[in-house]
């Protein structure tokens, strides 16, 4: 995990609707020496973008309401620097998905890619 | 101005207007009539059992209630006095209905029944007719029997084809021991599917003569009916074009049905296995980031830790199943264009880590300019899977390229644009023994720890979007070079036959 250690001070937002996954992740991001904030909805996820500013933003793409690629448009609109990662537990996105995020993964996929992800998107901003 | 002589039509000796005695010089003749309108058919029946019974001889009637009725008005304005023949016995009307339930057995023509009761009425009628003779002094030397039946026609009717074929053989066998003359009749209408053309020319082929429509039967001269039958022709040859581009329409409209079919089993797949997709993905990822957590945690000992990594392992492998298995009935609409330059970077993204520490050195060359349309889940999924095939074969390090060019492919008679991805690498090689069944499922080079369903699911997914997927693995100075080429058309165009 060393590796990943690269941008302790980044902070992330973190958004899903299943409060037992977003736990798990915040701990894993956590682990990795980021600053986690986390967000239960869409509309959550954009209030807490626009009080404050992060650095990163993992965004569930199935949410309940808003679902995760219209609150990722949201957020490019806010901020379009800011890196987004979609997470699905879909084997699946729709089309119009690629152009609202940076970059998407599979949920179950290895965490080792979403943290090496996550530590190349930082340092080409850096 | 030569005249052209006339050849003579079959069936023309039985026309109907032939007297009967001059004509039917052949006592055993069998012969068929095919009518369209019922007053036509009892017409020319007026004139072959009267030409019968005003001539001394005999005759019987198996025929319809409608028939029969119709019959002997005709015959009555014929002069004939039907009522005196029946009382003499040498005219014998009999109902085709209750005539056939006495010869069928289980509605199959019974031989020795056939025999029995229809050579029994002929036997009947040419015993009057001879009586008949001898009461008058007739000249008639010997009487002959007329017989007109029509239960092949209500077998017809029925659809019972192969039996009314049969009674008609039945009719010819009892011929050879029996002297009489007979005409059958079946409405044309009964003949208008492609399917009756066989058993129609069963049916003539059991009858010496055949007496056409009243289409062709009506026609005064030789002239004209030449010329009916070359209108016939036409229309057949016709008829046999037209049946033949229906039958082609139809397989085309059999195969699009089979095609929506399939398109809707697809997308109720496709539902169910995103559905499934959804169910197996979220929890895994929440187990697959608990073992990554935990398998660092101070608190562990070597071998809780070990275990850790193996649970880690085990979830790769359910992750890995689980996701080639579904991407077969992805609901996935219309493909999209795609940049496969950032598909690939996505992918390479991943598996970034792995290629320093295993010593692989990657290089890029990304020269395409043409856009592909395909699904971007998929078409990353190909790629994930060739480029961690491509690492895996290298644990000794080495080279890894990916090309990506704008390229074409010659299908038959046609040139395909589009873009070729080239993922080549230095590592162990493909055994000469997998080559043949690398793309089947579940054929796999690296023992455990291949599902066998990577190359199996990419060749899917390439020709998906009707792309190919080929390889190569060999030694070139020394080297062992392997390499996996995807081909995704763009476009296609005719080949100039004489370029």
């Amino acid at each position: 995990m060393g590796a990943n250690r690269a941008i302790k001070s980044a902070s992330i937002l973190c958004v899903d609707d299943e409060p037992r996954a977003l736990s798990v992740r915040r701990l894993l991001l956590e682990s990795a020496g980021y600053q986690v904030a986390t967000a239960c909805s869409g509309e959550e996820g954009i209030l807490l973008f626009k009080s404050q500013p992060f650095d990163a933003v993992i965004m569930d793409y199935w949410l309940l309401g808003m679902n995760g690629i219209e609150a990722a448009r949201e957020l490019k609109r806010i901020n379009p620097a800011t890196p987004i990662i979609v997470l699905s537990a879909l084997s699946e996105l729709p089309g119009e998905s690629i152009g609202a995020a940076d970059r998407w993964f599979l949920k179950g996929d290895d965490p080792a890619y979403l943290l090496n992800a996550i530590k190349t998107m930082l340092e080409s901003r850096s | 101005m030569s005249t052209t002589k006339v050849p003579r039509i079959e069936g023309a000796s039985c026309a109907p207007d032939a007297p009967w005695r001059e004509h039917d010089n052949d006592s055993h003749g069998h012969v068929v009539q095919f009518y369209s309108e019922d007053r036509s058919l009892v017409e020319t029946l007026g004139r072959f059992i009267g030409a019968a019974l005003g001539a001394g001889d005999a005759a019987i009637v198996v025929a319809t209630k409608a028939h029969r009725d119709g019959l002997a008005e005709q015959l009555e304005s014929r002069g004939l006095n039907v009522a005196s023949a029946i009382e003499e016995g040498r005219y014998i009307s009999l109902d085709a209905a209750e005539t056939m339930s006495e010869i069928l057995v289980d509605g199959w023509p019974d031989e020795s029944r056939f025999a029995s009761h229809i050579g029994g009425v002929i036997t009947r009628a040419r015993s009057a007719a001879e009586r008949v003779r001898q009461s008058r002094a007739s000249l008639i030397v010997e009487p002959r029997v007329a017989v007109f039946g029509e239960m092949v026609a209500l077998l017809w009717a029925d659809g019972k084809h192969p039996s009314a074929i049969r009674l008609e053989q039945l009719w010819n066998d009892l011929a050879k021991t029996h002297s009489f003359s007979l005409r059958c009749a079946y409405p044309m209408a009964g003949f208008h599917r492609q399917e009756h053309s066989e058993p129609f020319l069963k049916i003539c082929a059991e009858h010496s003569a055949v007496i056409p429509g009243e289409s062709y039967t009506s026609l005064k001269n030789e002239a004209d009916r030449l010329r009916n039958i070359s209108q016939l022709q036409q229309k057949a040859q016709a008829l046999d074009a037209e049946i033949a581009e229906r039958k082609v329409a139809q397989e085309s409209l059999h195969q699009r049905e089979i095609a929506l079919q399939d398109a809707v089993q697809h997308a109720a797949m496709g539902k169910l296995a995103a559905i499934i997709a959804h169910e197996i993905n979220n929890p895994l990822e929440v187990i697959a980031n608990v073992f990554f957590l935990l398998r660092d945690h101070p608190s562990l000992d070597e071998n809780a830790r070990s275990l850790a990594i193996t649970a880690e392992s085990e979830i790769s492998r359910v992750r890995q199943i689980a996701n080639q298995t579904l991407s077969f009935y992805r609901e996935s609409g219309k493909p999209i264009s795609v940049p496969l330059n950032h598909v690939l970077d996505s992918v390479l993204d991943i598996y970034d880590r792995s290629l320093k520490p295993q010593g692989i050195s990657l290089e890029r060359k990304y020269k395409a300019h043409r856009e592909v349309r395909a699904f971007p889940v998929e078409i990353r999924q190909v790629f994930v899977n060739l480029i961690g095939n491509a690492l895996q074969a290298m644990p000794e390090g080495g080279v890894l390229r990916i090309g990506i060019r704008d390229s074409s492919e010659l299908v038959q008679d046609s040139r395909r644009m589009g873009v070729r991805v080239n993922i080549t690498d230095t590592g162990v090689g493909i055994p000469a023994k997998y080559r043949d069944k690398l793309f089947q499922p579940f054929v796999t080079t690296k023992a455990e720890k291949g599902t066998g369903l990577g190359l199996w699911v990419s060749r899917g997914l390439v020709q998906k979007l009707g792309g190919t997927i080929r390889f190569r693995s060999g030694k070139i100075r020394g080297k062992t070079i392997t390499s996996f080429s995807v081909f995704i058309p763009t476009s296609s165009e005719e080949l100039d036959p004489v370029s």
